[in-house]
């Protein structure tokens, strides 16, 4: 969890998002924000996944059992 | 054609049918715990209220402005959710142990409840929020205008009526709305279920409006391709090589300070979150939604951009793109989607700052001023007032902002003007979360210190446009000193403006925070509310006891609650606690777990610092009892009287331990006189029976003796049984006269007379052996206590020793008595050998006779034992004392009467 919230930050802050930088078209659409869109999908994805690995809270964590 | 008054009687129909929704969403979340309204969904939808008529006026202005910048305001609450792991779910759980209401609330209860910093908070989150609601009312008046002025008659009742009438009504119906959705009743929790509902559904329609929108325009722009080519033929450029500069990180940071500390963010991702597990949901469902509002964004911005008479404001693209091809359906609903976001975000905004206000403002001006005391109606309907007073003064400056700079045209740098001001308090959360030796004072201070930043360099310059001072303050400087410009400190120049703003305040503040922390030191309260904090996932215990045991009654607690919670509420704490306790509610004592509890309940409605004051007056106060005072002294005393006990019991513990082993010692030496004894006995019985014995044998077996012979053997075993039998009585009076059994009669009598007639019983013993008797001087008649027998025995028995161990060829004894203090003495001495010194000791002890005269007497040497155990049955004593002669002499001393 803590590398794809690490990566997803390293990807979209310069220096490396001027990688993807280009003035590149695919399928009519600017390389960037194909390339954005995509690692917004990805952590998107990743998070989803992941939080199936993590051990769930206990049920009903509301204090207001306390 | 659309008309103005159509679109506001729509507005009005919508927020009606918004305020049915809250009103049976609330009633259903009452009744029904697990109801549709607790599901991670609605709760996803809910935090999506970050997104504003900002993402949807605001995002697709700021598109056709800069680019793809508009995409940091949400690629920043994506990381922070991605991450939720980390932030999120902490901070969840911290507010739900720790009854957390508001932002000012969380930073107020990490650092030691301080209430000064709670209202520094407060202060600095409605001054810095103003903007942002001016925001809303500005993108609500322009879509509005934009509506009616598509058509000739459209303005309708509009007519005669500018900018500012428009948006001070609607900033009047805003707090109208406001009040009636977020202040009919006050929580425990400060959860508004039905607001929340709500919220989720203005979600809905919103991002069904941009998609229909923005779906709209790629189908008459034909597809994306086609739409990016016709904005690249047109010469419009998403991908500009300076999209990704300093300003690209700056706008990404405050998004990210922002999802966390936005006081209506706070309030529906921290605050409304009925279950931990929700996160989880919503750490990937935000982010999708938050991709699904963008995803039009840019087409929109193009198309308009390349399609769009030129000079038309591109904030209002996502409503009149629509309008300019007569689509008035589409339009319309673009509008009520903009509505939308605009009212969802005012009402929870107000709602969030309104707790801020009331709970740190105007509750501790009440607890100070003591009005509570006296008002018995109670705090409930107070609070309430409270709340609906703030709610006007927060929408009042939202709206005066917006009277200020109505001339700035762009949505989206008024929103980051916000967005930097909130967040100067990021650095204190991420301290308050993570870093256990921050303190209050530098957490206060770094605030302090970034707000006056952020207000000299952010807030100040977006007056410009109305304030020709303010101008002048940019370009020269206060009082001319150039490097103070707000827009470009200490000769900072170059940089973008709302970048230059961030990177000074934020340092400062992080400065701040870090060096004062390591110069100032914690209070006990704050280390302890630190390690609450801090420990959230190791302990589970919620931490309780801050208070010691007062004076505070359950009575008084009771009427404390009452105010606050209402007596419903009340009544139903005070009875669960009583129903675990085991007691009846009227004899509850309340232990200081209860009292943190009542604490933390408190808190949920007007503020951690409000609850512990007001608990502080109650229970640690200055009215401790006097008889609580009496018994705590009571108390004191019965320790120490029940210590004191405890050291005497001790103490004859201690002596009788001692004399046990006095008598253990005792006990062990009479076991060894014992054995003695008894060895000496057999030793004594042993002599006469066996010369019995032997005489006896010879009598038996052999015949021949004579007559003569026999008669002496006879004899001789005559005299050893006299002998034995004479031991045995010896042995039998002495055992009986030391166990005192035998029964004693002391009377009174001459002691004198006695010893005349001893020696007249020895006066054949004497001549026998030509014995003269002395007479010293006698003492007369006298009278002391005992029995007449048994002292002349005892004057026998030293006469008959004198005589028996006399060897001299010419034995004398000597008598003589006296009184001397009170004592009747007698000496009896004798001119014999007299006893050697290392015998005189024993002589008086069972069995011991004098060395020499051992040999040949035949006494069994209990004599003098007996002698000594009969005098001192008289109180008297028998002892050897310096003799006038040169043999021994024995002395008997008697007490005398008092006639």
């Amino acid at each position: 969890m803590l590398v794809l919230t690490l990566l997803g930050a390293l990807l979209m802050l310069p220096p490396l998002v001027l990688v993807f930088n280009q003035p590149l078209r695919h399928w009519g659409l600017p390389q960037t924000v194909l390339y954005l869109f995509a690692l917004w999908l990805v952590l998107i994805a990743g998070t989803a996944l992941l939080n199936r690995f993590l051990p769930p809270e206990p049920a009903g964590s509301d204090s207001e059992a306390d | 054609m659309l008309s103005a008054d159509f679109v506001i009687a729509t507005a009005v129909a919508y927020v009606g049918l918004l305020f049915v929704l809250a009103y049976f969403g609330d009633r259903r979340a009452r009744s029904n715990q697990r109801s549709w309204l607790h599901s991670p969904w609605v709760y996803t939808l809910s935090i999506s209220v970050y997104c504003t008529s900002w993402t949807f006026y605001g995002a697709v202005g700021n598109a056709a402005r800069s680019g793809l910048e508009f995409l940091t305001i949400y690629l920043g609450p994506t990381l922070v959710f991605v991450g939720w792991w980390f932030l999120l779910r902490r901070l969840v759980r911290i507010s739900h142990q720790q009854r957390i209401t508001s932002l000012a609330d969380l930073l107020s209860s990490r650092f030691g409840k301080s209430n000064r910093l709670a209202v520094l908070v407060t202060i600095i989150a409605v001054i810095g929020i103003a903007p942002y609601i001016a925001l809303q009312l500005k993108a609500v008046t322009s879509s509005i205008q934009a509506v009616a002025g598509a058509s000739e008659f459209g303005r309708g009742s509009l007519t005669g009526i500018d900018d500012v009438g428009l948006a001070l009504g609607v900033a009047a119906a805003m707090a109208l709305f406001t009040i009636l959705f977020g202040t009919r009743h006050v929580d425990a929790k400060e959860q508004h279920h039905g607001v929340v509902a709500a919220i989720a559904f203005e979600a809905v329609v919103k991002l069904a409006a941009l998609l229909a929108v923005g779906m709209f325009v790629v189908f008459i722009g034909g597809g994306f391709e086609q739409i990016f080519s016709d904005a690249a033929a047109a010469g419009v450029r998403v991908d500009a090589e300076n999209t990704f500069d300093v300003r690209w990180l700056t706008t990404l940071t405050l998004s990210m300070a922002a999802i966390v500390c936005l006081p209506r963010q706070f309030q529906v991702t921290v605050v409304e979150n009925s279950d931990e597990n929700h996160l989880r949901t919503a750490s990937w469902a935000f982010p999708a939604y938050m991709l699904l509002m963008s995803l039009f964004i840019l087409p929109i911005a193009v198309f308009g951009l390349a399609k769009m008479p030129a000079g038309s404001n591109p904030d209002m693209f996502a409503l009149t793109i629509p309008l300019a091809f007569g689509q008035e359906t589409l339009a319309l609903l673009a509008f009520i989607g903009g509505f939308s976001s605009a009212t969802s975000m005012i009402i929870l905004e107000s709602i969030a700052l309104s707790i801020m206000v009331s709970n740190h403002i105007i509750m501790p001006l009440i607890l100070r001023f003591g009005s509570a005391s006296r008002n018995g109606g109670g705090v409930t309907g107070l609070l309430l007032f409270a709340r609906r007073l703030s709610i006007v003064l927060i929408l009042s400056l939202g709206f005066f902002y917006f009277f200020f700079t109505r001339d700035s045209n762009a949505l989206a740098p008024i929103g980051l003007i916000s967005f930097n001001g909130i967040a100067q308090f990021f650095p204190a959360v991420i301290a308050a979360l993570f870093w256990r030796d921050a303190t209050r004072r530098a957490a206060t201070a770094a605030i302090a210190t970034g707000f006056v930043f952020w207000f000299w360099c952010s807030f100040l310059p977006s007056f410009a446009s109305v304030s020709p001072q303010v101008v002048l303050l940019l370009e020269q400087g206060p009082w001319g000193i150039a490097w103070l410009r707000p827009e470009a400190m200490f000769g900072l120049e170059g940089l973008d403006p709302l970048a230059h703003a961030a990177f000074w305040s934020l340092s400062a503040n992080v400065l701040t925070l870090v060096i004062g922390s390591l110069l100032t030191s914690q209070s006990a309260l704050e280390r302890l509310q630190a390690s609450v904090f801090l420990d959230v996932f190791r302990t589970n215990q919620a931490s309780g006891g801050n208070f010691v045991l007062g004076s505070a009654t359950a009575n008084d607690l009771f009427f404390v609650v009452e105010r606050v919670l209402g007596d419903t509420r009340a009544a139903a704490l005070f009875e669960a606690e009583a129903r675990d306790a085991g007691v009846d509610p009227d004899l509850l004592e309340p232990s200081p777990e209860f009292i943190g509890r009542l604490e933390r309940e408190l808190a949920g409605s007007i503020g951690a610092a409000s609850a512990h004051v007001m608990l502080s007056k109650v229970v640690s106060g200055s009215d401790v009892s006097l008889e609580e005072m009496m018994q705590m002294a009571d108390e004191t005393q019965q320790a120490i009287e029940y210590s004191q006990q405890l050291e005497k019991t001790s103490a004859e513990l201690r002596s009788t331990a001692q004399k046990l082993e006095e008598a253990n010692t005792q006990l062990r030496e009479l076991d060894l006189q014992k054995d003695e004894f008894l060895s000496q006995v057999s030793h004594e019985v042993r002599t006469p029976m066996t010369s019995i014995r032997s005489f006896s044998e010879i009598l038996l077996h052999a015949d021949d003796i004579d007559q003569q012979q026999r008669r002496k053997f006879v004899s001789t075993i005559h005299q050893e049984s006299l002998r034995l039998t004479k031991l045995l009585d010896e042995i039998l009076d002495l055992s009986a006269l030391e166990r005192g059994e035998r029964t004693w009669r002391n009377a009174p009598i001459d002691p004198e007379r006695a010893l005349d007639r001893a020696l007249d019983v020895c006066e054949a013993l004497l001549r026998q052996r030509n014995v003269s008797v002395e007479w010293g001087r006698r003492s007369g008649a006298a009278l002391v206590e005992g029995d007449p027998d048994r002292l002349c025995q005892v004057f026998i028995n030293l006469i008959s020793n004198a005589v028996k161990y006399n060897d001299t060829a010419n034995p004398v004894i000597s008598v003589s008595t006296r009184l001397r203090a009170g004592h009747h003495l007698v000496d009896i001495a004798d001119n014999g050998p007299g006893i050697a010194t290392g015998e005189r000791k024993l002589i008086f002890e069972k069995f011991s006779r004098g060395a020499q005269a051992a040999a040949d007497q035949g006494g069994a040497g209990l004599g003098l034992a007996i002698s000594r155990q009969i005098v001192k049955r008289m109180h008297g004593s028998l002892d050897l004392v310096q003799s006038p002669l040169p043999g021994a002499c024995f002395r008997v001393r008697l007490p005398v009467l008092v006639v």
